[in-house]
């Protein structure tokens, strides 16, 4: 594990949050807004670009579902079953390195 | 200032020129069905309409920026793969009738045809390897196809025809290995010249260096 590893995997984060169900772009901006209790603010110009690769990496599937009459229609993301895999892999990098932190950063005793 | 959501798809089509129009499009609506619903929440919240356009706009930031990492981020590989097959195929089909044409179908000349053939699928095959999420090679890797395309046709009328009475006075596999050399070589020129004219003409531009479009306030 290198030192570059140890920042916030965003993929990692919207494949979680996508992992409770569809859902479009600005739901996801809110999604992860309201579960990290308001602390996460992701830029959408970092989520879409991020969204399409998703999208490209088969990890994600979108469809477009209508809105309300004037509206233009909103493109609905949904977690593949290669995203789940993707998911559970980042998962378990992401308990190796909470571990590895913790003995530096929390050591028994401190 | 008519509408700030306006403005930014305007400005993010502008910026988003170098996708295929169907990709364009798909990303345009994404972006306006996510700015239009933000900007009714936060009128919702209590902000006049003009100043829930400008927030939502905010948050996505300058167009050409974020334009910038899209075009980045998005597969070129699968527009480029159509294009290079539907381009292979009309071009074999036409070789073909070229060959058949002009020299009728025999033995020689299919063998002509079969060395020409061997260079065009090598250049498309090396087209291929240079498929990237980056638009730079993926340019490159066009022109790379299309210049070993036209050498092919070129060396293929050009080449002197092969002595059937006196067989020992060519090496298939030489003129095999001369022709896939003179085509890749004229290619890689084609590559060198985009490079070269790409360069004068960013040049240019930074001399005459236009204002930035920013946001509007």
């Amino acid at each position: 594990m290198y030192i570059e590893d140890v920042k916030v995997d965003l993929d990692g984060l919207v494949l979680g949050v996508l992992a409770n169900g569809p859902l479009h772009g600005y739901g996801i901006v809110k999604a992860l807004r309201a579960q990290s209790g308001d602390l996460l603010k992701v830029g959408e110009g970092l989520l879409y670009p991020l969204l399409h690769r998703l999208e490209d990496d088969q990890c994600i599937q979108a469809e477009w579902q209508t809105t309300a009459e004037g509206r233009p229609p909103r493109k609905v993301y949904a977690l593949t079953e290669r995203g789940r895999k993707r998911l559970a892999a980042r998962r378990k990098e992401w308990e190796s390195m909470r571990s590895v932190v913790n003995t530096i950063l929390l050591p028994e005793g401190a | 200032m008519a509408n700030h959501i306006d403005w930014y798809l305007v400005e993010l089509e502008r910026s988003l020129s170098t996708l295929a129009e169907d990709r364009r499009a798909v990303i345009l609506l994404e972006v306006e069905s996510h700015l239009r619903e933000q900007a009714d929440e936060l009128a919702l919240l209590g902000l006049d309409g003009e100043e829930a356009d400008r927030e939502a706009v905010r948050a996505f930031g300058e167009p050409r920026q974020f334009a910038a990492k899209l075009v980045e981020e998005t597969d070129c590989t699968a527009e480029m793969g159509q294009k290079g097959t539907a381009l292979a195929t009309i071009s074999g089909v036409a070789s073909v009738v070229v060959f058949v044409a002009f020299w009728g179908l025999t033995m020689p000349l299919l063998i002509g045809y079969f060395r020409e053939w061997v260079l065009f699928c090598a250049s498309i095959a090396v087209a291929g390897a240079l498929r990237s999420r980056r638009m730079t090679f993926v340019s490159a890797a066009r022109t790379f196809g299309l210049g070993a395309i036209v050498a092919t046709l070129l060396l293929a009328v050009f080449s002197p025809p092969i002595d059937m009475a006196h067989p020992s006075s060519f090496s298939f596999g030489q003129r095999i290995l001369e022709q896939f050399r003179s085509g890749v070589a004229l290619a890689l020129a084609m590559v060198m010249v985009q490079w070269v004219a790409r360069g004068i003409l960013a040049i240019g531009r930074r001399r005459r260096r236009r204002p930035a479009r920013r946001l509007p306030y």
